[in-house]
């Protein structure tokens, strides 16, 4: 055995829970044992000094209780209060790459289904640019004003694609240009007449 | 050489339906030149759009745009003659004075020229389909439908705010 094993037989022997066979080992080392023999005699005293304290009654204990409880209770509600600001500060950047998501995830399901943005089209009439064509000029017909705002938008497409491909030959030609001249006065004429370009 | 091919080509087209307005300029209202002028602005842009978004090599753009071209030529005179009878076919319902066989004559008219202007422009598209890859094809289908769709949904707003305007 070593001290420390004797040091508890120590502790037991001060208790009264030392059986006699451990009083005898027990004995036999403090004898030989200085270290052990200082031991006992500092935990003795620390037992009188104890023993000298005034009783506490009975009515204290329960207010000294009751007063440990409230602060226990204080303290691990402020322990929950610091570790829920914390996880919230950490997962604050999951948060918001959760919220993103779920954004990003209902804009392609609301917004952007293919197959639901071409029901209600007919679409084998869309892929025939001249059905196309026929149905355009039907909406368009009966109102001059619209066939000319909307050519002029085709004119500027063709222009930003010519420039964008460096064909500015071809935008160049007399026809086109005239054209132009013709369709922006008809434009003017148009905005002062109606003030389409507002609604536009 | 690509560039030059499609700038020869477009001012052809230009040119031929330039010509053909000059033509009928004296028989046909101010709507229809209107509109002539909007059909090749629109074929000019299919044509520079597709050009992009199929990305044609120059053997491809050497034999393609000049079938185009007269693809687009006979179905400009067809659309011109469709949309002539279809303003009569209107006249007549609005009058109230037309015969039987006058409305049946006006109906056949405009169903062949229908199916003519179907029938050449599945021509074309035949044609075209011979000369391309299917990834291509593929792409001219989604361009087709696209570019069409935003033709359509641009017109029908333009008449909206046009119509909530007056």
């Amino acid at each position: 055995m070593k001290c420390a094993d004797y040091q508890k037989l120590i502790s037991d022997r001060m208790d009264g829970t030392l059986s006699p066979a451990g009083q005898k080992k027990l004995e036999a080392h403090l004898k030989t044992c200085q270290a052990c023999h200082f031991y006992e005699e500092e935990l003795k005293g620390i037992e009188a000094e104890i023993r000298k304290l005034p009783a506490v009654e009975p009515e204290n204990l329960a207010v000294l209780e009751g007063e440990l409880r409230g602060r226990l209770i204080r303290a691990e509600a402020e322990s929950r209060i610091h570790k829920h600001k914390s996880w919230g500060m950490k997962l604050a950047p999951a948060w918001a790459a959760g919220v993103f998501l779920v954004i990003a995830v209902l804009y392609l399901l609301v917004f952007n289904r293919p197959a639901e943005r071409d029901q209600g089209l007919d679409l084998a009439s869309l892929m025939s640019f001249e059905d196309s064509y026929l149905t355009l000029t039907q909406t368009l017909n009966s109102d001059e004003s619209l066939n000319e705002i909307y050519n002029e938008e085709i004119l500027n497409n063709i222009f930003e694609e010519a420039k964008y491909l460096n064909l500015e030959d071809l935008v160049n030609t007399e026809d086109y240009q005239e054209q132009i001249i013709n369709n922006n006065s008809d434009i003017n004429l148009l905005i002062e007449n109606n003030g389409l370009s507002e609604g536009l | 050489m690509i560039k030059k091919i499609l700038v020869i080509t477009l001012i052809g087209l230009s040119l031929a339906f330039f010509l053909a307005g000059q033509k009928a300029s004296g028989q046909e209202p101010r709507g229809q030149m209107q509109q002539g002028n909007l059909r090749r602005n629109l074929v000019t842009l299919r044509a520079l759009r597709m050009t992009q978004v199929l990305e044609l090599t120059e053997q491809q753009t050497a034999v393609i745009f000049p079938e185009l071209n007269r693809a687009e030529k006979e179905k400009a005179e067809l659309q011109r003659q469709l949309a002539l009878e279809i303003r009569n076919l209107r006249q007549k319902i609005d009058s109230g004075k037309s015969t039987d066989e006058e409305f049946e004559a006006g109906v056949q008219k405009i169903r062949e020229l229908r199916h003519n202007i179907q029938a050449r422009e599945q021509a074309f598209e035949d044609f075209l389909f011979s000369r391309l890859t299917p990834v291509q094809k593929a792409r001219y289908i989604i361009f087709s439908l696209e570019f069409n769709r935003v033709l359509m949904e641009r017109a029908q707003r333009l008449r909206q705010a046009g119509q909530k305007i007056k």
